[in-house]
């Protein structure tokens, strides 16, 4: 017997726990004196490891922060176990100091932004806002606490979120909402603290310190430089840089209220969908296109999504499973993504040298190892796979005659990225020879490609992968979102350009 | 707002690197209860411990190394059998596992395309043993061989795959 196979012996018996001391002395024998044993040892160990998660029901190291039983057995596979953990990361913040208490990232939600620019970089709608710094520069956004409380913010403005229900203001203008349950919402400023008892009221402070505090609902407690007020409906009190004080009559109409707000929102959005729809008309014209759906103008009974060609064919993509949903407009359709059978297939017969893909997505989860954009069935010569990997990754794999490469844009998909519409688009561009992710019109990542092949799509899947090839089982890849626009080019797609096809769809500017 | 993402860093660092925990423990001990308890209070410790952790280092050898201490532990606590690994051969070990710059999905990709690539014999004792898990004496039993037989024929399997897993790997090199 080689000492290969008396090694590989002694491992499975050990695996079985039928081992005889005698055994053990001689594996660990092996292991110090024979050459090369440790290495196929080790090799052999990660091969079984390979084979436990692909085919078995073993356990895999599981989420430390589950509940802890000693004798429990874990038959939980490591696709559930890393399903788990990312689903867990992507919504709760880990504490190692407290293995046991799990809490939000955020305090608010961003819901409404309205001709906002910021400051540096500003959140998007949708995002969940951590602790601190709101800088407007100018534009109204509503914030919608974890507590309840509603504020809408008018630039220029500066307006800090201390905790799920307590903000500071440094300046501007916001008007608070306070339903019952949050009673208590607190906002500070240098010189004051004004407590909700379950209200509506205005406050602006200038740069200069002078404040004024509308109440026009319920009634406020004020503690303004140690004098102490409280004030009823109706009433504002004006309070000077330097502390003198006094209430006048209040007035609603100096601040934009919530439906105010939500109004004006759905002018600014239907202009820039009308803006989209003549963007949209034209990308449909390009000759570089091979694929595009629009997303549009698509009765709810539709099973297809029709391509850019004004005739049928394959190119249109056959609706699977997946529902009709609102897109980034009121309006505008969405292709909505659940379950693990929803997808859309299409066929191409074309052969790209360059390519770029393109598309507005929602993703709501990331809830699977891959969540799959666009797809070509299998992986084999000329494959595209461009997807979402649990961990955030953005991935666009190419599969050439003998090899294969990942070329990953890492971290694109933060939590606070979840439930917000986003651009992706990838570039594969074969004279420049590099890969370039895009987010939101902006490049990302830009890598060098590794080796040249010709790309062919095929049968390919969007938001899922398609058709498992004979004699094998692949995960489910079904994306956990909404898909509103989708474009495929036969050709790289300059950056500018790039930037234009997102200025133009962005759901807000 | 550096400490929220320490968080999803533990996370993707545990996810990058559980199969060669799992691989390390599974190598040491025998598959069960045992293991299962050694791999869940790994992972505990890892996360209580991540404090700890320099970011920038390596998470592979660490965590390892804590994997390791629980394996000891277990030796300890074991009555009944007595022989074990020396603390030598453990560490060699360690460190190989360590070194290994193994990128999970090449590695899925590989096996997809190994496990496809074997004949039906050695793909169906594969199926009973990582899939049905079942022991050499259960095997030998339902198919009627010799022990001895059935270690053999799990050898050439797990041979055949490593062959190709290398084959592939190493093919794909680092890309």
């Amino acid at each position: 017997m080689s000492e290969h196979d008396e090694l590989g012996e002694l491992m499975e018996a050990l695996r079985d726990g039928t081992i005889e001391d005698a055994q053990i002395a001689r594996l660990d024998q092996l292991l110090a004196e024979s050459p090369g044993a440790v290495d196929y040892f080790v090799e052999r160990a990660w091969l079984r490891s390979d084979l436990d998660t692909k085919l078995g029901s073993v356990a895999a190291p599981l989420l430390p922060i589950a509940r802890r039983r000693p004798s429990r057995r874990f038959m939980v596979g490591l696709a559930a176990a890393a399903s788990l953990l990312a689903a867990v990361s992507a919504t709760l913040l880990l504490r190692p100091s407290h293995p046991a208490t799990l809490s939000y990232e955020g305090v608010a939600v961003l819901t409404r932004a309205l001709e906002t620019t910021w400051e540096g970089t500003g959140p998007a709608v949708g995002s969940v806002l951590p602790q601190g710094r709101l800088a407007l520069r100018s534009g109204l956004i509503q914030v919608e606490f974890f507590s309840g409380a509603r504020v809408i913010l008018e630039g220029p403005a500066d307006f800090e979120l201390v905790s799920a229900n307590e903000g500071r203001f440094r300046h501007g203008r916001l008007r608070a909402v306070v339903p019952p349950q949050a009673q208590g919402f607190t906002v500070r400023t240098d010189g004051m603290t004004v407590v909700d008892r379950g209200t509506e009221f205005g406050f602006r402070l200038d740069h200069a310190g002078d404040a004024e505090v509308h109440v026009f609902q319920g009634r406020v407690e004020i503690d303004a430089k140690g004098v102490k007020t409280e004030l009823p409906v109706g009433r504002a009190l004006r309070v000077s840089r330097d502390g003198v004080a006094q209430t006048v009559a209040s007035d609603p109409e100096a601040f934009v209220t919530v439906s105010d707000l939500s109004l004006r929102s759905a002018e600014e959005a239907r202009s820039r969908f009308a803006l989209w729809g003549g963007a949209s008309e034209r990308l449909r014209q390009d000759p570089r296109v091979a694929v595009y759906y629009s997303f549009a103008d698509a009765p709810d009974w539709s099973r297809e999504l029709r391509s850019q060609r004004a005739e049928r064919s394959p190119l249109d993509g056959a609706i699977i499973g997946c529902r009709w949903a609102e897109g980034r407009w009121s309006g505008k359709k969405a292709l909505e993504f659940k379950c693990p059978g929803d997808r859309v297939r299409l066929q191409d017969a074309g052969e790209y040298e360059s390519l770029t893909l393109m598309s507005w997505v929602r993703v709501d989860a990331l809830d699977r190892p891959f969540s799959g954009l666009m797809l070509t069935d299998g992986w084999t010569s000329g494959s595209v796979h461009w997807q979402i990997t649990q961990s955030g990754t953005l991935r666009l794999g190419i599969h050439g005659d003998k090899q294969y490469n990942d070329y990953d844009a890492p971290a694109v998909f933060a939590p606070a990225q979840l439930g917000r519409w986003i651009h992706l688009c990838t570039v594969y561009d074969r004279d420049a020879r590099e890969v370039t992710h895009y987010i939101d019109g902006r490049p990302v990542r830009r890598l060098p490609l590794k080796f040249d092949t010709q790309l062919r799509l095929g049968a390919a899947e969007l938001g899922n992968w398609g058709v498992p090839m004979q004699g094998n089982v692949y995960a489910v890849r079904n994306l956990n979102g909404r898909m509103d626009e989708f474009a495929l080019f036969g050709k790289a797609l300059r950056a500018e350009e790039i930037a234009g096809l997102y200025a133009v769809g962005a759901p807000a500017p | 707002m550096g400490e929220p993402d320490r968080g999803e860093q533990f996370v993707r660092l545990f996810l990058q690197n559980q199969k060669r925990i799992y691989a390390l423990v599974l190598a040491l001990v025998p598959r069960g209860a045992d293991a299962d308890d050694i791999l869940q209070e790994t992972s505990a410790v890892l996360w209580q411990k991540f404090g700890e952790f320099e970011t920038g280092t390596n998470f592979a050898a660490w965590a390892l190394r804590i994997a390791r201490y629980q394996v000891m532990a277990y030796y300890t606590s074991r009555k009944r059998q007595r022989a074990r690994l020396s603390d030598e051969t453990i560490d060699a070990v360690v460190e190989k596992m360590a070194a290994r710059p193994e990128r999970e999905e090449d590695r899925s990709f590989a096996l997809d395309g190994c496990l496809a690539g074997l004949d039906r014999g050695d793909r169906e004792l594969l199926e009973l043993r990582y899939r049905g898990g079942a022991t050499v004496g259960e095997m030998a039993r339902q198919s009627g061989k010799t022990a001895f037989a059935v270690y053999k024929a799990l050898n050439r399997a797990q041979d055949r795959l490593l062959g190709c897993m290398r084959g592939k790997l190493s093919a794909e090199g680092a890309g």
